[in-house]
Formats: structure tokens, C-alpha cells, sequence
């Protein structure tokens, strides 16, 4: 091993690996742009994004609020009601996104990298070997 | 063959990276790029394997 590293944060740096991993989680059509307002939240807390899930968009869900990923310097984040995770989207819901990206993410570097793919599933881990 | 190995812990979300089989700085390009892609890691490591150095050897001819 020549190199280790761990990436935690709950950012999304990459839009197309974010939009891969929307899809893989179901939301398959996203609204781009900047600074998009975002439906169903409190007008005296009004939010915008870069990247929006339109609650009408979300099939049996009833969503209280649209789904907004708004970018930073540390890349996308996710704005969601709280009532949302908590009752409808599943407070995991966040991290079953990063578990996607994360897939994503290894897909794409094996593109980059001309390598192949391997996966595998261990219990509550996924491990997956790129090689070049 | 290098490889870059990636364990998702489907609990946290946490992504751990490993780069195997590349040593010396010319890992440090493959580690660039999944910065890219995966943004600023928590832990980022080198590893024994990274400061070898590719060893040459002079060849002795033979008097023959």
C-alpha cells in the first residue's frame, strides 16, 4: 500500500457523481441551475439550490418540501425538511446518497483509469477493487 | 498490478481508499485525482510503500 485516505464529509464535490447517485436512489430527473427557489419551505426561511428534487416529482413520497443540493466550497449540499427525513425519506437518507457517490465515484475512476471493477458485499460493507 | 481499493461503510457513509502498488510520488497523481472526485479526505496517509525508491543496479561485465 502506498497511499490511505478516508473521506467522510457529507458534501457532494462532484455534480455528475451527485447526479449518478440521484439516480441510482430513484430521483431520476433533478432540476439544474442556480439559486433555484425551493417549494413547500416556510416563506420566512426561504431556501435555494443548484440542484433540485421537485417534491411533485416524488411518486408516493408526499413530500413536504422540494429536495435542494446548494454548492459551496466544499461542494453539494443537501437542503431537506426535517420532517422529511424523518418520516418520509428515512433519516439514513443522506448516507445512502454518500453510499451511491461513493459507488459512483469508484465507477468513474475505473473509466478514468482504463481499469476493471470489483465488487463485493461483506455484511454492512462494500468493498470494491479498481484495477489498472 | 496497482489497484486502488475503496470499503464503503454502508452505516456511515464513510469511504476508506486505499492506492496499492504504485510507489514513490507517482502515486500522488491517482491520489489527485480521486481528490477530484471524492473532495478533501479526513485522513490522508502515506504509507512506508510510498518513500521506496526504484532501485537500480549497475551491471558487472563478465571477462569472459
Amino acid at each position: 500500500m502506498s497511499k490511505y485516505m478516508t473521506f467522510e464529509s457529507q458534501s457532494f464535490p462532484n455534480r455528475e457523481l451527485l447526479l449518478d447517485a440521484l439516480v441510482e436512489c430513484g430521483f431520476a430527473s433533478p432540476t439544474q441551475g442556480t439559486d433555484i427557489p425551493l417549494e413547500g419551505w416556510d416563506k420566512r426561511n426561504p431556501q435555494t439550490a443548484d440542484i433540485v428534487i421537485q417534491r411533485r416529482d416524488v411518486n408516493g413520497q408526499s413530500l413536504l418540501g422540494d429536495i435542494g443540493f446548494q454548492k459551496t466550497a466544499k461542494g453539494y449540499v443537501a437542503i431537506i425538511d426535517d420532517l422529511d427525513l424523518a418520516y418520509r425519506l428515512g433519516k439514513d437518507f443522506v448516507t445512502r446518497l454518500q453510499n451511491s457517490y461513493h459507488e459512483a465515484a469508484a465507477r468513474k475512476m475505473a473509466k478514468k483509469l482504463g481499469g476493471t471493477l470489483i465488487k463485493e458485499r461483506v455484511g454492512k460493507t462494500i468493498k470494491i477493487r479498481v484495477k489498472f | 498490478m496497482p489497484e486502488i481499493e475503496f470499503t464503503i461503510d454502508t452505516e456511515t457513509g464513510k469511504c476508506e481508499t486505499q492506492i496499492n502498488g504504485i510507489q514513490g510520488p507517482a502515486c500522488e497523481q491517482t491520489a489527485r485525482q480521486l481528490r477530484q472526485v471524492l473532495g478533501a479526505p479526513t485522513t490522508d496517509r502515506k504509507t512506508a510503500e510510498f518513500h521506496i525508491k526504484p532501485q537500480t543496479k549497475r551491471r558487472v561485465g563478465s571477462n569472459e
